[in-house]
């Protein structure tokens, strides 16, 4: 006699799935997101429009300090609001001077170099226009020295030429003489290290703009010690987006907004297996007296 | 004597750098009383003294990595290949970079020139080989969300909501999803409740830890100055 093979319902099985088909779901979505590279809409939110209008009330010729602290591993998220916010500050006549914390962040500026500034804005000159001053190594101590006196760090740009001859830093000689210092960080040295040696013994307000997963810790410091915050993809698209709205005749490249549509549907799948995961997991409980087992989604 | 000496010197410095804070304003730098002027010299030239020492960090650490990886490779420990492709890469970038081939020559020759080998190399391997490594996390992510985060009690439950609505809430279906509220049900719309969460809940959270941590931080470093620990954390 033969024991009836029992089948597990639907959603028990489902929680048994291998791991490969969500994967391959996954790949697949994101490359046809990609190549279609839908555009959304987008607004800015409370922490992005202190920036963009921070930027506006700024006086051509003005010059403000740029810290690029992020490497090619966190750029697809950061390298998208340091264009838009370069783009912003070149077309209203702002000086961005340009340092990094992050030894990497000197191939980071040539990025922002030859995909920015000589692309949309060729008649610019480096030191007169914009300056970079590039990578020095002490993170929160090179900022405390930086405070006192920009001279103590840095005789000269990437290039050599002294400081003394660079227009684009408009005279300043230290952290204080910035009206804005803004901080793309891809994690430490970085944003907070800007916000709590920089912008708080000084009084110069600080922007900044970090990885999706970096905005909860960042928004700690929202509203007084950081004036505003460009959180992930999301924060660049709306930087974009009020960007676009502003200067229409421009028209710039969006490239966070493009992006946007690969991580909407990445994030759809996720929840969707989140919901699935959790269903197969309430059934597989109801069927089962006791308490559930931790593997309620197999180990394959 | 071994340890004295360098915990003499740590609670010196320390103790010097933190009456800088106090004293040394950045607005006083270079005027007022001569305590005021030695204080700021004190904390700018301590500044730029930690920054030239922590160039010597870089220096450190290229000799550690040599020094264990040609460990493991002279005793053939497992995995030992892989320890040779890092020591070829290493060598590699590093007489790329200091030599400055392919780029502009002398002292002053910028390393990330546009015809730099050294750039070569970061456009076409590191670049997207740190990348690839960044995007796979959405994959892992995925896997993690699906197979892990359970309703096993409140606490769990709570937390998988917020996750809901907070990584529905970053993208523009969110808005998109509750764009049919009326106005007066505006709490209701997903971005709203999202950026309500990242705000309030998420905002209270983080400076409770936040400050706990400096006040822990606090009360390790005074120790550290008074003798009581040392800087690498054993108990006196």
């Amino acid at each position: 006699m033969t024991t009836p093979k029992i089948q597990p319902d639907f959603l028990i099985r489902l929680g048994n799935l291998d791991r490969r088909w969500l994967y391959l779901l996954l790949l697949v979505s994101l490359s046809l997101t990609l190549l279609y590279s839908p555009l959304f809409p987008d607004t800015p939110s409370a922490f992005t429009r202190p920036i963009f209008q921070r930027i506006e009330e700024l006086s051509p010729g003005q010059s403000i300090l740029v810290s690029l602290d992020y490497s090619p591993a966190s750029a697809p998220e950061i390298e998208p609001m340091a264009f838009a916010v370069t783009r912003h500050l070149l077309v209203r006549g702002i000086r961005p001077v340009y340092v990094t914390l992050w030894p990497e962040g000197n191939n980071m500026l040539q990025e922002i170099r030859s995909q920015v500034i000589e692309v949309d804005f060729p008649a610019l000159e480096e030191g007169r226009d914009w300056a970079a001053l590039g990578f020095k190594s002490g993170g929160p101590l090179l900022i405390n020295a930086l405070r006192q006196d920009l001279s103590a760090m840095y005789t000269g740009d990437l290039r050599g030429v002294p400081l003394d001859s660079l227009t684009a830093l408009g005279g300043a000689k230290k952290l204080a003489d910035f009206p804005l210092i803004i901080a793309f960080s891809g994690g430490t040295p970085g944003l907070k290290e800007w916000i709590l040696y920089g912008g708080d013994p000084t009084g110069t307000p600080v922007a900044g703009g970090c990885t999706g997963i970096g905005t909860p810790e960042f928004l700690a410091y929202f509203p007084v010690q950081l004036m505003g915050l460009l959180g992930g993809l999301k924060g660049a698209s709306e930087y974009e987006s009020a960007l676009a709205a502003r200067y229409p005749q421009r028209d710039f490249p969006r490239r966070a907004g493009r992006r946007m549509g690969p991580q909407t549907v990445a994030h759809v799948i996720v929840l969707l297996f989140l919901v699935l995961g959790n269903l197969s997991y309430l059934r597989r409980r109801s069927t089962t007296s006791g308490p559930s087992t931790p593997a309620s989604g197999g180990t394959r | 004597m071994k340890r004295l000496v360098p915990r003499v010197i740590t609670s010196a410095v320390g103790i010097l750098l933190i009456l800088t804070a106090f004293i040394a304003r950045p607005d006083e730098a270079g005027e007022g009383p001569w305590l005021v002027r030695a204080f700021a010299y004190i904390d700018r030239n301590f500044s730029v003294w930690f920054s030239i020492l922590a160039v010597f960090a870089f220096i450190l650490g290229g000799a550690s990595l040599l020094k264990s990886h040609l460990s493991k490779i002279m005793q053939r420990r497992p995995d030992w290949p892989y320890s040779v492709v890092t020591l070829v890469s290493f060598l590699a970038v590093l007489v790329i970079g200091l030599f400055k081939l392919g780029g502009p020559p002398g002292l002053q020759g910028e390393v990330t020139d546009a015809s730099a080998w050294f750039m070569v190399v970061f456009e076409a391997l590191y670049e997207p080989l740190m990348s690839t490594l960044y995007a796979m996390l959405a994959f892992f992510v995925a896997s993690a969300a699906y197979r892990a985060f359970r309703l096993r009690s409140l606490e769990a439950t709570v937390l998988l909501f917020a996750a809901f609505v907070v990584m529905l809430g970053r993208t523009p279906l969110g808005t998109w999803l509750s764009d049919f509220l009326p106005k007066s049900l505006n709490f209701l719309r997903i971005d709203t409740m999202s950026m309500w969460i990242m705000r309030v809940p998420n905002v209270a959270g983080h400076r409770a830890v936040f400050i706990g941590i400096a006040v822990g931080v606090a009360a390790l470093t005074l120790r550290v100055l008074l003798g009581r620990s040392s800087a690498e954390g054993d108990q006196a």
